[in-house]
């Protein structure tokens, strides 16, 4: 007897779109009509796909979902890259959702910790980017998925602009499922500046009355960058990027490694790194990198999303960023994610919390945010195969056993002692394992990047080498002798630091040729905003609340 | 392209340290005098060795000065009763001995936990500011950072004879939030900082006449600045002062509805806006000087 299943997908979405008979034009439907449009699409028990990450997000179409209640939809299994909005919450809030599967809640983690202690919040699992994609097509894949582009055509193509992002990876499984794709667009041209979302994918387009809500995510201003940033960023230029030779890699969101990013047209420049370190980068367009890129330093950029405020500088830079044929830039945030797991030599980012063992969280008992790309980047790929000098020269120093990989990816975790307001950063143990968070997981605490995978730990008191230390117990010194005055590094010993010093695994400022005394704001390339604007040439337009001029 | 430290990112001793010639500092009243404010203590707010004003008498290009720098990171810089006692004695000085008085301003203005001492100070200073510039004593005001100089101190600082900016400076009598409290957001937005620093910033002062220069946000151009200052003096007569009041007047009339910064620099000659807002100081000055 056949039971296998054929064409029952196709015939259930050939219904939906036939409930919607005059509603929609072709594919096109008026923004009055959406919350309507979105009753009869969707369905009880449907996988349903909100797009939004911590950048771009389909707020419009989101908005409208939330003016829904439960007696129009309920049951349904919520799939989305971030939690960001307030109208994502209220969806739990009216008990419209009966599981949701995420990646990040970074502006409403308060709420989820709210939602998760109110029994409101019936969370599969948090996920990292490409872990959430990858299920998209395995056991997740949306029936429904509301997107956001920023200009749609007459036939119906999508023109994404430099927010790619999350878009591609929600569209192919959907669409290929015979599932219904509906696009919010900033506004409806006769022709787009180049297809990246071709027609035949899309079955909904509505021109929605506000432009997409886009985050500037990755804009620091130098203004704000202490002189302990700069120290901890010239320990990290010597005792890490001069050391392995990093040619390749990913920079956080912070201001350490801004710092960073602002020191090597000055103090790279002076140590003759340039050409050495830093060329190839999976990166956002973060407009600290300018004066690097204007210095000659970066051979190319690849991007997960685009920046406010950088398109005519990476227009005018398409020999070092990805653009398209219309010369704009372009962004994707699966591709990025994966090219940062398998084709850089270093990760380097900044945590909240990291405990003892070299755990690391942004999850606290109050704000519940989840993971980014993070743990994506900021992990060992064993699956790795091609080596490079710097993946080879960490390995080494990790003394591989037979049964390991040649080779080891710099995981480096960048963080003062203590965060603002005298918290400690350095913890016996991370507020992820509080037993109500756990249960609400499934047993899993949200750890960021695990200990085992992190490489190396900068603070303002020196590097501690994670990779070399030979025992749980030695990496725990290791870690106590670069913690400061928190409790976890006041409860260090003297002789062991000392032994670990002389042994390489924990190095001093001092140690990698860095005098605290030179550590000055004013080695930076640049300390603010304007000045950064002037090294682009007037390429770069900064979002209104960083420019005072 | 390794800047020095900006000026408006020193400390008070650092900015009087980089702007008196090497060694010639001496401070009056220094911390070790712990002369602290009676009346913070009351309030349990901490208090500071120098009450946020440090003084001294220092050469500047060789030539002898008074020289004194607000701490602004102290109560924001605000005059207090020892604060204010410090800055009229220096003048005081400055006009007895007849040694030109420099002043590096940011200052929010009259210290409101000791609000009736501070008021009294300003008025006091500002006699002896006047006793200066009828001996032909140069005064000399520096306004550098973002908290500027206000209030009672915005009105000091156009007492003195010659005020140096720079664009990250800023100068008025109402503070922003003070006036969009009164006036309301949409008057006056001040989260805009471009908005902010369009009507009270360095660059538009000098633009306006208020500021006598404008320099690069370091502490040679302010050094420089101040030294090119120091030989002269502007003595006050009823007719200048007369005369003041009518350009102000006419000012009125001209800008007093404009709600753009914009039209008001096009009104004093700047064409390209964009390119001039981009601008460094000097190069801000050399094109105001120009009409560009």
């Amino acid at each position: 007897m056949n039971t296998a299943k054929s064409g029952l997908r196709r015939q259930n979405k050939a219904q939906r779109l036939a409930k919607v008979g005059k509603l929609a034009r072709g594919k096109f439907v008026s923004s009055d009509k959406v919350p309507e449009l979105l009753k009869r699409i969707i369905e009880p028990g449907d996988i349903l796909c909100l797009e939004g990450d911590n950048q771009k997000q389909a707020d419009f179409l989101a908005n409208q979902l939330a003016t829904l209640d439960k007696k129009d939809l309920h049951d349904i299994h919520l799939v989305m890259s971030c939690i960001t909005l307030p109208a994502h919450i209220e969806l739990f809030k009216k008990g419209m959702i009966r599981q949701v599967d995420f990646c990040y809640a970074g502006p409403q983690g308060t709420a989820v910790a709210d939602l998760v202690k109110a029994k409101k919040f019936p969370v599969g699992a948090i996920h990292t980017y490409n872990e959430l994609y990858a299920r998209y097509y395995i056991d997740l894949t949306p029936r429904v998925a509301l997107i956001a582009a920023t200009q749609a055509d007459r036939k119906g193509n999508l023109f994404l602009a430099a927010n790619t992002e999350d878009t591609p990876a929600i569209v192919e499984p959907t669409a290929f499922s015979d599932g219904i794709v509906f696009a919010q667009v900033n506004e409806i041209v006769d022709r787009l500046p180049r297809i990246d979302i071709p027609a035949d994918q899309v079955d909904f387009i509505v021109e929605a009355p506000y432009p997409m809500h886009l985050q500037a995510l990755f804009t620091r201003d130098p203004a704000a960058i202490t002189d302990v940033q700069v120290l901890m960023a010239m320990v990290a230029l010597r005792g890490i990027y001069e050391k392995y030779e990093v040619q390749s890699l990913n920079h956080g969101v912070g201001f350490n490694t801004a710092a960073i990013e602002l020191l090597l047209p000055t103090y790279g420049e002076r140590l003759g790194l340039k050409g050495k370190i830093c060329k190839y980068w999976m990166v956002n367009p973060l407009p600290t990198m300018i004066p690097a890129i204007e210095s000659g330093w970066v051979e190319s950029v690849f991007a997960v999303g685009g920046e406010v405020g950088m398109e005519r500088y990476t227009a005018a830079r398409s020999d070092v960023f990805f653009t398209g044929r219309d010369g704009s830039f372009h962004s994707n945030r699966a591709m990025g994610q994966l090219a940062g797991h398998y084709a850089i030599d270093m990760f380097i980012g900044a945590s909240l919390q990291i405990d003892i063992n070299g755990n690391s969280s942004t999850v606290s008992k109050n704000r519940i945010t989840g993971f980014g790309g993070a743990p994506n980047m900021g992990c060992q790929p064993t699956g790795r195969r091609h080596p490079t000098k710097a993946w080879l020269k960490a390995g080494a120093e990790a003394n591989p056993g037979p049964g390991s990989p040649p080779g080891r990816k710099l995981v480096v975790q960048m963080v003062e002692t203590f965060q603002a307001g005298r918290v400690p950063t350095f913890v016996e143990q991370l507020d992820a394992t509080d037993p109500g968070i756990r249960k609400a997981l499934h047993g899993v605490a949200p750890v960021m990047i695990y200990g085992d995978d992190v490489t190396h730990i900068v603070t303002e008191e020196g590097i501690a080498n994670l990779a070399a230390c030979r025992s749980i117990a030695e990496r725990q010194a290791a870690i106590r002798a670069v913690a400061g005055y928190t409790p976890v590094g006041l409860k260090r010993n003297k002789r062991e630091t000392a032994d670990l010093r002389a042994r390489g695994i924990v190095q001093l400022p001092e140690d990698v040729g860095v005098r605290p005394s030179e550590a000055s704001r004013s080695l930076l390339a640049t300390q603010d905003i304007k000045g950064l604007v002037r090294w682009s040439k007037g390429l770069y337009d900064p979002p209104s609340q960083f420019v005072d001029w | 392209m390794t800047s020095g430290p900006l000026f408006h990112e020193q400390t008070a001793r650092q900015r009087i340290a980089a702007l008196a010639d090497t060694g010639s500092f001496a401070e009056l009243l220094p911390p070790p005098e712990r002369l602290t404010s009676p009346y913070l203590v009351q309030l349990g707010i901490p208090v500071s060795f120098d009450d946020g004003l440090v003084i001294g008498r220092a050469k500047i290009g060789g030539k002898k000065v008074y020289l004194a720098a607000q701490v602004g990171q102290f109560v924001g810089g605000a005059v207090g009763e020892i604060h204010g006692a410090k800055l009229t004695g220096l003048f005081k000085a400055a006009a007895r001995d007849r040694v030109p008085c420099v002043l590096i301003i940011e200052s929010g203005g009259v210290r409101l936990h000791e609000g009736s001492a501070g008021e009294i100070a300003i008025a006091e200073t500002m006699r002896a500011i006047f006793e200066c510039r009828a001996k032909k004593v140069p005064t000399i005001a520096v306004i550098a950072t973002d908290i500027g100089a206000y209030g009672g101190m915005g009105i000091l600082s156009t007492c003195c004879d010659f005020r140096v900016m720079t664009e990250h400076g800023r100068l008025g009598i109402s503070g922003p939030i003070v006036i969009e409290k009164w006036m309301g957001k949409k008057a006056y937005d001040s989260s805009n900082r471009a908005l902010v620093w369009k009507t009270s910033g360095g660059k538009t002062k000098y633009l306006l006449g208020d500021a006598d220069a404008l320099v690069h946000d370091g502490a040679d151009a302010v050094r420089d600045a101040v030294a090119k200052l120091l030989g002269k003096s502007s003595p006050v007569s009823l007719k200048g002062v007369k005369e003041r009041q009518k350009e102000l007047e006419k000012r009125l009339k001209r800008f007093g509805d404009t709600a753009d910064p914009d039209a008001v620099w096009k009104g004093m000659g700047v064409r390209n806006i964009e390119a001039a807002s981009l601008a460094s100081g000097p190069e801000f000055a050399a094109l105001a000087k120009r009409g560009k």
